[in-house]
């Protein structure tokens, strides 16, 4: 998968994982890849910033927590998040739709 | 944790463009995810250098990871401390230059016409020897300020940059009270705005790197 494709949609990726529910950032990364089941295989690091970015947007708020004796940082959808992802879902679909429709494709 | 983790970190760290509370917070979720990437490569049956390799390998390349927290702000502020950095360089190496090739010219002077004006300290010759001081100030900074990029607060360069603020004020004051003192003695003219300037300059750069340093110590 193009990185810079990838790239461009992972908000939207990284908030729909995190509809699932609060989760720590190997975590969100783990669902990632095993949801893509190994398609989206960015570099590790990369993500964090994402998620940083996210926050300061006040799309995810995070928070340490201790689990299993060592401190983690937990993120979770705030309800501008959750708004966010039902717009970006609503976009996506319809510009996969679109697509769809131009190449003569159907799923 | 040890070996080539921490070492990478170290690496994180000196790379990030980040202010030092973000850089802490990153650091400690990068070791975070690294620890959870070992154990999973040891349940995986990796060896610890094999699990500790796989974890780095697959968090990227330092680069990669400092870049991705780059902005448009702190991008600017990295193309700035290149720019100074060599042109810290550039003004070590010409006043070491300067002085070398002056002092030489004296010698060469004295030598030829025996002007007795030329003594082995005086005003011109001090002046000289102050420049090549201070151009020797700017190029051990500037070598610092390299080490501390590739490495973080770390070793023999954390404790030698903590020797350069005060080495630098001392040699400002001893320059300057030289200055005067030859001044009052009539025995050499005042003919260092240059030199005042670079000795300025070494201050100024000596006063940066505390900063820096006092900015490392916070995330340490």
């Amino acid at each position: 998968m193009d990185r810079e494709r990838l790239k461009g949609n992972l908000d939207l990726l990284l908030l729909s994982v995190l509809s699932a529910g609060p989760a720590h950032g190997y975590a969100v990364i783990a669902a990632l890849r095993d949801r893509s089941e190994g398609a989206f295989d960015l570099p590790e690091g990369t993500i964090y910033p994402a998620l940083h970015r996210l926050e300061n947007s006040g799309l995810l708020v995070s928070s340490w927590a201790n689990a299993e004796g060592r401190r983690r940082r937990v993120y979770a959808l705030t309800d501008k998040g959750v708004a966010a992802l039902a717009a970006e879902q609503a976009q996506w679909r319809r510009f996969a739709t679109g697509v769809h429709t131009v190449v003569g494709w159907t799923a | 944790m040890t070996g080539p983790i921490e070492d990478y970190l170290d690496q994180l760290r000196a790379s990030l463009p980040t202010r030092p509370t973000e850089t802490s917070r990153i650091l400690a979720e990068a070791q975070d995810h690294l620890r959870e990437s070992i154990a999973a490569g040891l349940s995986a049956g990796l060896t610890e250098a094999e699990a500790q390799e796989a974890a780095i390998s697959a968090f990227g390349s330092v680069r990669a990871v400092a870049r991705a927290y780059q902005t448009g702000r702190t991008r600017a502020a990295a193309v700035l401390r290149g720019c100074a950095l060599t042109s810290s360089k550039l003004a070590g190496l010409f006043l070491l230059a300067f002085s070398l090739s002056s002092l030489t010219l004296l010698a060469d002077v004295k030598m030829s016409t025996h002007n007795v004006a030329v003594g082995p300290l005086s005003g011109p010759v001090l002046q000289h020897l102050a420049a090549g001081i201070a151009g020797l100030l700017l190029l051990a900074g500037y070598h610092l300020a390299r080490r501390f990029r590739r490495r973080g607060a770390r070793a023999a360069a954390a404790s030698a940059a903590r020797y350069f603020p005060p080495l630098a004020a001392s040699f400002f004051a001893a320059g300057t009270a030289a200055q005067v003192l030859l001044k009052a003695s009539g025995a050499a003219h005042i003919g260092g705005p240059t030199i005042l300037a670079s000795l300025a300059l070494a201050v100024g750069y000596a006063v940066r790197m505390r900063w820096t340093l006092r900015a490392r110590g916070a995330t340490a």
